[in-house]
């Protein structure tokens, strides 16, 4: 093959290999930036595939096309589930907030809304949220030309009646409240959605709403940090690898070496994480088969009647064993007072109901757990 | 090495959507109503809708989620081209002759379902978002299924090449002495492509096409055309897999090509298959998981054993 030939086979898996490995990292941190948790998965799945696609470049691609299959049912059963369970799937109700409100960008970090909306013209507002728009920039301009704002009040971000003269909860929806910086001119109510609030809050308070509501984005900037260390540390092992690492010289052939390579370590992982898998099914079976009703034993019929009864009835019961063993069956008792036994038929000394033949406490006892 | 490959996609696309018309002349002829319903017209009217459709004013729904919505049907299109790489027509009419051809066949329909939820979680309304998770609980019951009713036939050439799974199938078809198999498949293969009775992502009179919804114009063509290919592909999988690919029968194999056998079979599974929807009620998508779980999973085990013990038996 002539050297030429080489050298371009060679730089085009380096073109495919970084974009592989840029698709891998981009759709791991979009997925800490999005707000909306189906997005997440979907960036997961985006990311893992890539690097499936890094395994089709190594020429492992059974490897590969197992990572593709894993990747994808699994995110989107994940998805699934996300969507099912929760009441807001983690932020998709900040995710729609920002969808309605037209902000671009996919992050949350994009999430600062403008303060002071440029105006609109009041006459015909296009829809809905350039009405709000223009509400909002009719209410900044009585606020800047000096309406006199009422004395400090806490108003919850997603319930603008609310008015607490003290920070706390708010009693609708337990939110942290936020200072009220709404003019008394304007009368609480006419903001319906609570959008004209959102947009007059400052960027912090805008932070600690979003984190309120989008339940998985406390841990953002921790997420990002963690991100940002194990990017470096990767890099710093690329660059100083403390293990012996085998040279591999630059042919055409060395990417499916290093793939073969793979396929030897990693098939021998996944092949464990079946085995584990199958494992799982065989206990879950077993211990499927069992849950069956517990075994039947004497003191449950009797928990709720007064220790002395018990005792008798225990006794009884006892001797009623006794009994069976030497005389078999043969004893009447009472419908609903079981402490009763007659050797003949009659009515119950207790209630006068008509005794009917004993059954043996262990029949009892089934009857009463399948039930 | 650019121009070969091309010109590779382009003539997979090609006769993809040739393939898809002939599918959608067929859905017409097996219809219980409606324009062109077993008559001549029936080659003509799925055109007649395509083109309706390609010069209609596409009408976005209300605020979708606008990169989901938009790219679900090329990505659903581009997934069942990518399937279509994998399947072979005749011994050197494949586009990729790979030792695992048939594992990426599977798996790659599961980036459709990805598309297919897409779509209904894009679409910013509730019946896309109920079909959105239907169509996610289509892979939960196809996927295993379909992996374990491929087994037989893999096991029997030895090999996950489709290819070599036909070559081996040259004396007996697999079908012949795999029936449980061939029946498991087709049943899984109809919940892998979203026809009746597992259509509840599509369902119609249910929840007004679920998915496609929301969509008109050329992207609701696009969607169709893909929904289209993805049953021949599945159905020429099928026939590759159990009924002996491009080796006529018997007596009469000579007459044809082997090309034109593997689409006189493929077609014919696709008409059967849209007979069975035809004739069956249609599965509520949990009724459908139970199936697949608790009744197709199970005879798949049987089949397995079966199977093998028949390879063990002939030596």
């Amino acid at each position: 093959m002539k050297d030429e030939t080489v050298f371009a086979i060679i730089l085009t898996q380096w073109a495919i290999f970084l974009a592989l490995a840029g698709l891998t990292v981009a759709g791991a941190a979009t997925m800490l930036l999005t707000m909306s948790m189906y997005r997440a998965g979907l960036f997961l799945m985006v990311s893992f595939v890539a690097a499936a696609g890094l395994f089709f470049v190594l020429g492992a691609d059974l490897l590969g096309i197992i990572q593709v299959m894993m990747s994808v049912s699994g995110m989107l059963i994940m998805m699934a589930f996300m969507v099912m369970l929760m009441i807001d799937p983690g932020g998709e109700m900040m995710w729609d907030m920002k969808r309605q409100m037209r902000l671009p960008g996919l992050g949350a970090l994009s999430m600062s809304m403008p303060r002071r909306p440029a105006p609109v013209p009041s006459s015909a507002p296009p829809d809905d949220v350039g009405a709000a728009q223009s509400d909002v920039a009719r209410r900044s301009d009585a606020l800047t030309s000096g309406a006199s704002p009422e004395g400090t009040s806490y108003t919850c971000p997603m319930h603008p009646e609310v008015q607490m003269p003290t920070a706390g909860e708010c009693p609708k929806c337990g939110m942290d409240l936020v200072p009220d910086e709404r003019v008394s001119a304007q009368p609480a109510q006419e903001s319906g959605d609570g959008m004209n609030t959102m947009t007059a809050m400052s960027p912090a308070a805008h932070y600690d709403m979003m984190v309120a509501m989008a339940m998985s984005t406390e841990q953002l900037p921790w997420a990002l940090v963690a991100g940002l260390l194990t990017a470096i540390l990767l890099g710093v092992l690329v660059i100083q690898t403390p293990w012996p690492t085998v040279p591999v010289s630059a042919t055409a052939d060395a990417t499916s070496a290093v793939g073969e390579l793979l396929l030897s370590r990693y098939m021998m992982a996944f092949e464990g994480a079946a085995m584990l898998i199958l494992a799982g099914i065989a206990g879950a079976v077993i211990l499927g088969r069992r849950e069956r009703a517990p075994e039947p034993n004497q003191g449950t019929a009797s928990a709720a009647l007064p220790p002395a009864v018990q005792h008798t009835m225990l006794e009884e019961t006892t001797m009623t064993h006794h009994d069976e063993k030497q005389s078999g069956k043969g004893e009447w008792t009472c419908p609903m007072h079981p402490e009763v036994r007659s050797p003949t038929p009659g009515a119950c000394p207790k209630c006068g109901m008509e005794l009917v033949p004993a059954e043996s406490p262990k029949q009892r006892g089934n009857e009463g757990t399948r039930r | 090495m650019m121009g070969a490959h091309l010109l590779g996609a382009a003539t997979t696309l090609t006769w993809l959507s040739l393939a898809s018309y002939g599918t959608a002349v067929l859905e017409r002829l097996i219809a219980p109503e409606g324009a062109g319903r077993r008559s001549v017209r029936a080659l003509l009217q799925p055109a007649a809708v395509a083109l309706r459709l390609a010069r209609a004013r596409p009408i976005s729904p209300r605020r979708p989620d606008g990169s989901l919505f938009h790219s679900a049907p090329v990505v659903a299109a581009a997934a069942v081209a990518l399937a279509a790489w994998v399947v072979p027509f005749g011994p050197s009419i494949i586009a990729n002759d790979t030792p695992i051809g048939l594992f990426i066949f599977i798996v790659v329909l599961g980036p459709v379902v990805v598309a297919l939820a897409n779509a209904g979680w894009g679409a910013n309304g509730k019946y896309g978002l109920f079909a959105c998770l239907r169509a996610i609980s289509h892979i939960v019951a196809y996927e295993v299924v379909l992996g374990f009713a491929i087994l037989g036939p893999a096991m029997a050439a030895e090999s996950l090449s489709l290819v070599r799974i036909v070559e081996a199938q040259h004396q007996w078809w697999f079908g012949v002495w795999q029936p449980l198999g061939f029946a498991l498949y087709l049943v899984s293969a109809l919940m892998a492509s979203y026809r009746r009775p597992f259509d509840t992502p599509l369902a119609g009179s249910e929840i007004a096409g679920g998915v496609s919804a929301e969509y008109s114009g050329p992207a609701l063509l696009l969607l169709r055309g893909a929904l289209a290919a993805l049953l021949f592909l599945v159905a020429a999988v099928g026939a590759a897999l159990f009924l002996g690919g491009w080796f006529g029968p018997p007596v009469v194999g000579p007459l044809l090509p082997g090309w034109a056998w593997m689409l006189v079979k493929t077609y014919a599974l696709v008409a059967f298959l849209l007979w069975v929807g035809r004739r069956t009620p249609r599965f509520g998508h949990e009724q459908m998981l139970a199936f697949s779980w608790k009744v197709v999973l199970p005879l798949s085990f049987v089949n397995l054993g079966v199977v093998g013990i028949l390879i063990l038996l002939r030596g």
